[in-house]
């Protein structure tokens, strides 16, 4: 694949953006807020090599692309993936399409346009896709209140479907989880890509975990070759609550992933993990930052991947304990196993500590499967794929546990299974 | 059953296999002693056809095939079975797991049909109870926490489920305590048939307490230096390595 190595193209995408949302905002009456947003985000570029967040995967779109930014839904006939007991809130060209969806009724459950959307956290990067997502929230955002004390009965599944028959999308999903205190809920977001050319997802999601509130989170990234997804998520944390975030990563494509989490309440507890898997050219990175800004706060991530192919994943995860934060405790740990000859991983952790009276750990792991197991099972008469495959289910098992709600356990041990099948293993 | 001609083998430049015949008939039990380095483990692992070692020279005949031209899972499958002298600990792999592969792979071998869910629940009941084995054990990730004792009789387990017709005991009982030695033991000597061969590879006399066998070889220096009945294995114990030694050296 040709890449646009000169800033040129990437300054005109920018120009051509700006102005398509410019459009898109006067046509709904929110030009002036767009026009402010873009104004301070002008000096701001499309991430390359030589920024240091950037640097392993640098936006390099196809050469020539003449991207569009999504206007409304599409209008394309399309089936959607369904999700069994599951209510379901739809987008479609990353607008919110209510007749595909199943809204929950619960009393206490509010589900509206975006009309707060939450600026950058503090202290957070800025970047020109937050700030391009953060000029059309006022218009295409959804924002779901969940009252305090709400339990929900069943997961509220996020799906994305996509036009298929356009090429060079530019789409920006953004949505709003405001969960009140001592609310509990499971949240899933399903992107189901299909064959898209050259589709751009620049996603935001922010999360609002209140006091005592507990939150389980899904995401489901299972790319395509023509998709490029960056995906912003930022999360608050009040006293006590509980927020878990898991990712499946798979397929094809370029996928960004930045999870940001700032632990704002004492004794709120943050559990983060994630399952890669690469094949092909797939390239995925995942960056987090957790942010303990209160005494008495837990974080604990768990990342794995495997790559094969020629794939490359990233994973850079800091963690910053303010001053303040005392007794905090922040676990780190990436492990990946490597495949192929081809396949790479870069592995950074960060660790930024300003309080003294912590527990914190890092650690990354890149090798290859242990090749003493594999003689074990094949000694019992596995044949040698058969025990490769075994082996790195095992490896996945971990993470795959961490999953509370049985449906989305079920549905991403089907899709690792898969996604293992396509996996060429050597012999 | 087994007929080893010369067999010599290397790991990197170092021999550790020098010429070693051998030849165990169905229905018997050989044990293979000698004091550390002398090849024992190496033996057995080239048996099972791990690939660190290379073979050099010789060759070993398992029921009328070259055995050295199969892959560690076309031995399995035609019978063979090792169990290690170190088992491995593989997280997220459970015992029923990978078994029920490895038995329905070895039964398709075999031109037989493949067990269902519930035969072969059946089986691991039957055959746990053989070795005395928890059955929580073999839903938990293989040896992961387990002490050595369970290691080995999962070890056994294993065994017991996969019916082979050559086992290769590895030094079955450095840290087993004297129950757990004799429940290994049992379990063996209850999978004995007059269609069957054990090779067991021990440092000490202890375990031939409770397998007897039949025929045993001391290894020396990569190659057997002498053969007997169980009673040679009582003289080790009383007299030690060194005058086998002594006798290889002058021979």
């Amino acid at each position: 694949m040709q890449t646009i190595k000169s800033n040129p193209a990437l300054e005109e995408l920018k120009t051509s953006l700006f102005s398509q949302i410019q459009a898109l905002s006067e046509n709904s009456g929110n030009g002036a807020l767009a026009q402010s947003i873009l104004e301070n985000a002008r000096q701001l570029n499309f991430p390359g090599t030589k920024n240091e967040e950037w640097k392993y995967s640098p936006f390099s779109p196809k050469k020539d692309s003449q991207f569009v930014l999504s206007q409304g839904q599409s209008q394309e006939p399309h089936k959607n993936p369904t999700h069994e007991n599951c209510y379901i809130i739809h987008f479609s060209d990353g607008w919110f399409s209510e007749s595909e969806s199943l809204l929950p009724t619960v009393k206490g459950v509010q589900i509206g346009p975006l009309e707060n959307p939450l600026d950058e956290l503090p202290g957070y990067e800025k970047n020109l896709f937050g700030q391009l997502n953060q000029a059309t929230a006022s218009v295409v955002g959804l924002s779901v209140q969940i009252a305090p004390l709400v339990v929900l009965d069943k997961p509220i599944v996020f799906s994305f479907s996509f036009s298929s028959t356009q090429t060079d999308c530019w789409v920006q999903p953004r949505i709003q989880v405001v969960v009140g205190d001592r609310a509990e809920v499971s949240f899933a977001e399903i992107g189901n890509f299909q064959n898209q050319t050259n589709l751009v997802v620049n996603s935001v999601v922010e999360i609002q975990v209140g006091a005592s509130a507990q939150v389980w989170w899904t995401n489901i990234e299972n790319g395509t070759a023509g998709l490029s997804l960056i995906h912003q998520t930022r999360v608050s944390m009040e006293e006590k609550a509980v927020f878990q975030h898991i990712v499946l990563s798979m397929g094809e494509g370029f996928i960004r992933n930045n999870l940001e989490i700032a632990v704002r309440g004492t004794q709120a507890d943050a559990h983060m993990y994630g399952l890669t898997l690469g094949n092909h050219g797939f390239h995925v990175d995942h960056h987090t930052f957790v942010n303990h800004k209160a005494e008495n706060t837990t974080s604990n991530q768990l990342y794995k991947t495997i790559m094969g192919g020629k794939s490359t994943g990233v994973f850079n995860g800091k963690i910053l304990v303010d001053q303040v934060a005392q007794k905090t405790n922040a676990y780190q740990s990436s492990k990946n196993i490597l495949i192929s000859t081809d396949a790479k991983v870069f592995a950074k952790p960060q660790l930024e500590i300003f309080a003294d009276d912590v527990k914190c750990s890092h650690g990354a792991t890149i090798g290859q499967l242990d090749e003493e197991p594999i003689f074990y099972l094949r000694s019992r008469g596995l044949d040698e794929i058969t025990a490769r495959k075994l082996l790195i289910q095992a490896f996945a098992s971990e993470v795959l546990g961490k999953i509370p709600n049985e449906t989305f356990r079920e549905k991403i041990s089907k899709l690792v299974e898969s996604g293992m099948e396509q996996m060429v293993f050597k012999s | 059953m087994l007929k080893i001609k010369n067999l010599e083998a290397v790991i990197g430049d170092k021999q550790i296999l020098k010429g070693i015949n051998l030849t165990v008939n169905a229905g018997e039990v050989h044990a293979i002693m000698g004091p550390n380095g002398s090849g024992k483990s190496t033996l057995a692992s080239v048996l099972a056809g791990r690939e660190e070692y290379e073979v050099t020279g010789g060759s070993v005949e398992f029921l009328g095939n070259d055995l050295l031209e199969l892959s560690p899972e076309d031995r399995a499958r035609e019978g063979i079975f090792l169990a290690f002298q170190y088992p491995v600990e593989i997280p997220g792999v459970t015992t029923t797991n990978f078994l029920k592969t490895a038995i329905n792979e070895v039964r398709k071998h075999r031109g037989l049909e493949a067990l269902d869910a519930v035969s072969f629940l059946k089986l691991m009941k039957e055959k746990s109870k053989l070795v005395e084995i928890d059955q929580t054990l073999l839903s938990r990730s293989l040896n992961e926490g387990f002490s050595g004792g369970e290691k080995k009789r999962n070890e056994i387990f294993q065994m017991a489920m996969l019916e082979p017709k050559l086992a290769i005991l590895d030094e079955t009982d450095p840290g087993l305590d004297i129950d757990a030695l004799r429940i290994v033991a049992n379990g063996v000597n209850q999978l004995k048939t007059p269609n069957n061969a054990t090779i067991v590879v021990t440092h000490y006399q202890r375990l031939l307490d409770y397998i007897i066998p039949d025929f045993v070889h001391v290894l020396w220096n990569g190659k057997i230096v002498k053969s007997g009945g169980r009673e040679l294995a009582l003289e080790l114990e009383e007299k030690g390595y060194d005058w086998v030694k002594a006798e290889a050296a002058l021979a």
